[in-house]
């Protein structure tokens, strides 16, 4: 019973899009969302993402400007994948009802 | 400055973990922006580590891995806050008093009763969530959850 069901948000489901097609950093999941993710808040959203298996993340081992931090490169993980997919159908499913049923 | 700033700022406040993933990654951006060649994106970049803490911060009380634990501190942490603004908030009814109400003046009593009864809750809350962080990090010394 201890067990919770998995939720997905709507960008938490955006930055799985955007991770389809394999590791991206941080700010080029800004940059592509086209607005939708902000700088600020994007390393939250995935860090939420990570403790709940979404997405994995890793050091990046190209070379760094001198004195500066690593960057972390993200994944979709087969878990986070399979999540998203699923709440993808449900939407679907949901908006698929006949406007009969609300009379 | 700002790197350093916030640096040493995460690694006071927060969860290691919690510095790890979301402020290291924002700092580690602004120090690959800086270094690169645009700079079209500097004012947000300089805001962005700072908007980041801000967040970690609050990330680092409701997402705390230890949250049970550190739930519990914010149900006292809560509950003290709450008894010590009841007992201000008494004091400034008393202070002001009823019968006083439509005498002039009664405005500039008012604010300074508001400024002075504020400046001491503001204490109160400070020094509650001062202690709340100083156990706090002395539970996570304990080791992992």
């Amino acid at each position: 019973m201890g067990a919770s069901f998995p939720s997905i948000s709507t960008t938490e489901a955006l930055v799985m899009d955007l991770l389809h097609d394999g590791e991206r950093f941080g700010l080029e999941l800004v940059d592509q969302s086209g607005g939708s993710l902000k700088r600020g808040s994007i390393y939250v959203i995935l860090a939420r993402m990570e403790a709940k298996g979404f997405v994995t993340s890793r050091l990046d081992d190209s070379p760094q400007p001198p004195a500066g931090a690593t960057r972390r490169l993200y994944a979709a993980t087969g878990y986070g994948i399979q999540v998203h997919h699923a709440y993808g159908l449900l939407r679907r499913a949901l908006a698929l009802r006949p406007t009969a049923v609300r009379a | 400055m700002t790197a350093r700033l916030v640096d040493w700022l995460g690694r006071s406040l927060l969860h290691e973990r919690t510095l790890a993933l979301i402020v290291e990654p924002a700092l580690a951006d602004l120090s690959f922006e800086t270094a690169g060649p645009t700079t079209a994106w500097r004012p947000q970049a300089r805001l962005g580590p700072w908007v980041a803490f801000v967040l970690a911060v609050w990330h680092d009380i409701v997402w705390d891995p230890r949250g049970p634990a550190w739930g519990r501190s914010l149900r006292v942490l809560g509950t003290l806050v709450l008894v010590v603004a009841s007992y201000h908030a008494s004091m400034l009814t008393l202070m002001l008093g009823f019968e006083s109400k439509w005498r002039a003046g009664f405005s500039q009593q008012f604010s300074a009763a508001v400024s002075g009864q504020t400046a001491l809750l503001l204490m109160a809350i400070t020094f509650a969530f001062g202690v709340a962080w100083v156990a706090r990090r002395t539970h996570l010394a304990d080791g992992p959850p």
